[in-house]
């Protein structure tokens, strides 16, 4: 049951007469991964969000929660989904302990189990003393933790969050990561597919990441091996003069590779720690000639802006 | 929370969850919520009733000596009462779109779907709440005119005129519905209970209509709520009812015209998903 992919998604295609939001689309999810969609606006990720979510159908292509055929069974496998959509999705008017009664309630629960599944998860979320207050009254992160207990009201496999965090304050953001992480860990742990605008969030939370273009899946890796498909580490001196740049360089480029532009020497060091220590050596026999000397890496911006752009 | 609990909740909560429709329960629970959300938006609840006692106290107290002629004696305000009423549960009927027009707006009818695997017990479940609201206003409203003197013939009159409203009021709440889910739009959505009290001072508001001349009496002679009106006039006088005909096939028609729409409005919606 454990080797049962929570979420495998084959083929997906979603096409609104010759337009097509969604191209062959695949995506295999295991119990406790974070897996996290990027794409520039219009990439489809909401589309793909909510055919997981079965809100909506694919046009073509196969989606199974814990090997159940969304189509073919889907009220089985929407047991399985819990959905905290973009942009606090709830009765602002009601309290939080009504709206998780209410969810366990159409969820099949009866009213007794309903009402102590909300008072487990007011106490999970330490939310039991806002438990009576109206939605619209808690803090911004109160009404994320709301909207992420009606999601997981059912107790459910695969939780879909789209932009979770959109409109905390960075602490309240963090602390929000964190509990997320902690719902894919330990006995009864979920899996998570988020959608993001926020790449700092993708890089926090994620263990994969989906990038989209265009309707096309054009990657599905670990944060860190995207950011070494698009560039590597790269030591960059400043040089004093261009004179001592260029110097430099064709020192280095006896044996590593370097290359002078105006001021700066770079060289790319990827993972080899010897190319490190050899450009360091180098960089201080010339010391007075530096006058900066960074190491840089790709970042997950680098990654959005080669892989998910348009 | 410790694990071995944690552990044993979600396997309980899952279990609970699993392949259990309740669809009477959740429509239950759906019109209770519905309820809730009207007594906190009183402005839905009060605005109708509001409406129908100013005008009934401007109407009766300007127009009595010269309306009084029409009704045998009887106070001016039974020959208005009708289709204040109806004007006061169509405003109230429209509060089922209003309602589900902020569920469709902020996704949260797609939780309740994704929840339930049906959207419509949270749809009839705004209807029956709203259904309810309208016959509390219906019952305050001839209580209101009650106090501003009309007395009714007999209590089954009564009764049987206030029931003709009934299916005019579910008509329109339906076809707010209709139009909130196929346009999600609240403007639109707000439009229909005010096409119906438009509508209602093209009849003969203030005079039988064979007492209106020129164009007001062609558009009466065509206007639906023409023969409503009027065969409530008659049920409640205890009068002759020759208006049944058309009155009863005219509300017969709404409902079915708001049925079909409703419906057509939620199969449109399923398609484009």
């Amino acid at each position: 049951m454990d080797d049962e992919p929570v979420l495998d998604m084959r083929g997906v295609t979603k096409a609104y007469g010759d337009a097509r939001v969604l191209h062959d689309v695949s995506l295999s999810l295991r119990r406790g991964d974070r897996t996290v969609v990027l794409g520039h606006n219009g990439a489809g990720k909401s589309t793909l969000l909510e055919i997981v979510a079965t809100l909506r159908r694919p046009t073509s292509g196969t989606v199974r929660v814990c090997g159940i055929d969304t189509r073919s069974a889907g009220a089985r496998a929407r047991r399985l989904i819990g959905l905290a959509p973009q942009a606090n999705g709830l009765d602002g008017a009601a309290t939080p302990r009504e709206t998780l009664r209410f969810h366990g309630v159409c969820l099949g629960m009866r009213r007794v189990e309903a009402a102590a599944r909300a008072e487990e998860l007011l106490e999970q979320f330490g939310l039991r003393e806002d438990g009576s207050r109206a939605i619209d009254k808690l803090s911004g992160g109160g009404r994320r933790k709301v909207d992420l207990a009606v999601a997981l009201v059912g107790a459910p496999a695969l939780v879909i969050l789209d932009e979770p965090t959109t409109g905390l304050d960075p602490v309240a953001r963090k602390a929000f990561w964190e509990v997320l992480t902690q719902l894919t860990e330990g006995p009864g742990a979920c899996t998570l597919l988020v959608s993001t605008q926020d790449l700092h969030e993708a890089e926090a939370l994620a263990t994969q990441i989906l990038v989209l273009r265009e309707g096309h899946a054009v990657a599905h890796d670990t944060p860190a091996q995207l950011k070494r498909r698009v560039g590597e580490r790269a030591l960059t001196m400043a040089m004093a003069s261009a004179e001592a740049a260029r110097e430099l360089a064709a020192n280095l480029a006896r044996s590593h590779e370097a290359r002078a532009s105006n001021l700066a020497v770079t060289m790319p060091i990827g993972g080899h720690s010897d190319h490190l220590a050899a450009a360091l050596a180098a960089a201080a026999g010339r010391a007075e000639v530096i006058d900066e000397l960074h190491l840089t890496a790709p970042t997950i911006d680098d990654v959005f802006l080669a892989l998910a752009a348009r | 929370m410790t694990t071995a609990s944690a552990s044993t909740t979600v396997a309980t909560a899952r279990t609970a969850t699993a392949d259990r429709p309740r669809t009477v329960a959740v429509t239950a629970a759906a019109t209770w919520r519905s309820l809730t959300a009207l007594g906190r938006s009183p402005a839905l609840l009060i605005s109708p009733l509001a409406q129908a006692l100013f005008f009934m106290l401007i109407y009766a107290g300007q127009l009595s000596t010269v309306g009084e002629q029409y009704l045998d004696g009887r106070a001016f305000i039974a020959f208005l009462l009708p289709l204040i009423l109806l004007t006061t549960v169509a405003t109230g009927a429209g509060a089922a779109g209003t309602l589900l027009i902020k569920d469709l707006s902020n996704g949260y009818l797609d939780r309740l779907r994704l929840a339930h695997g049906s959207s419509a017990p949270f749809v009839a479940g705004t209807l029956l709440a709203t259904m309810t609201a309208v016959a509390v206003q219906a019952l305050a409203t001839t209580a209101g005119a009650f106090a501003l003197g009309y007395r009714p013939t007999t209590w089954s009159h009564l009764l049987g005129s206030l029931a003709l409203l009934a299916p005019v009021a579910l008509a329109v709440a339906l076809l707010s519905v209709a139009t909130a889910v196929r346009t999600r739009s609240a403007s639109a959505t707000g439009m229909v209970p005010l096409v119906v009290f438009g509508m209602s001072f093209f009849t003969g508001f203030f005079v039988p209509r064979e007492q209106l001349s020129g164009w007001l009496a062609a558009v009466a002679g065509v206007n639906p709520l023409t023969p409503v009106v009027e065969l409530m006039r008659q049920v409640d006088a205890g009068a002759v009812l020759d208006a049944a005909g058309w009155g009863l096939g005219v509300t017969a028609t709404l409902l079915v015209v708001a049925v079909a729409a409703c419906c057509a409005a939620m199969e449109h919606a399923r398609r484009i998903r």
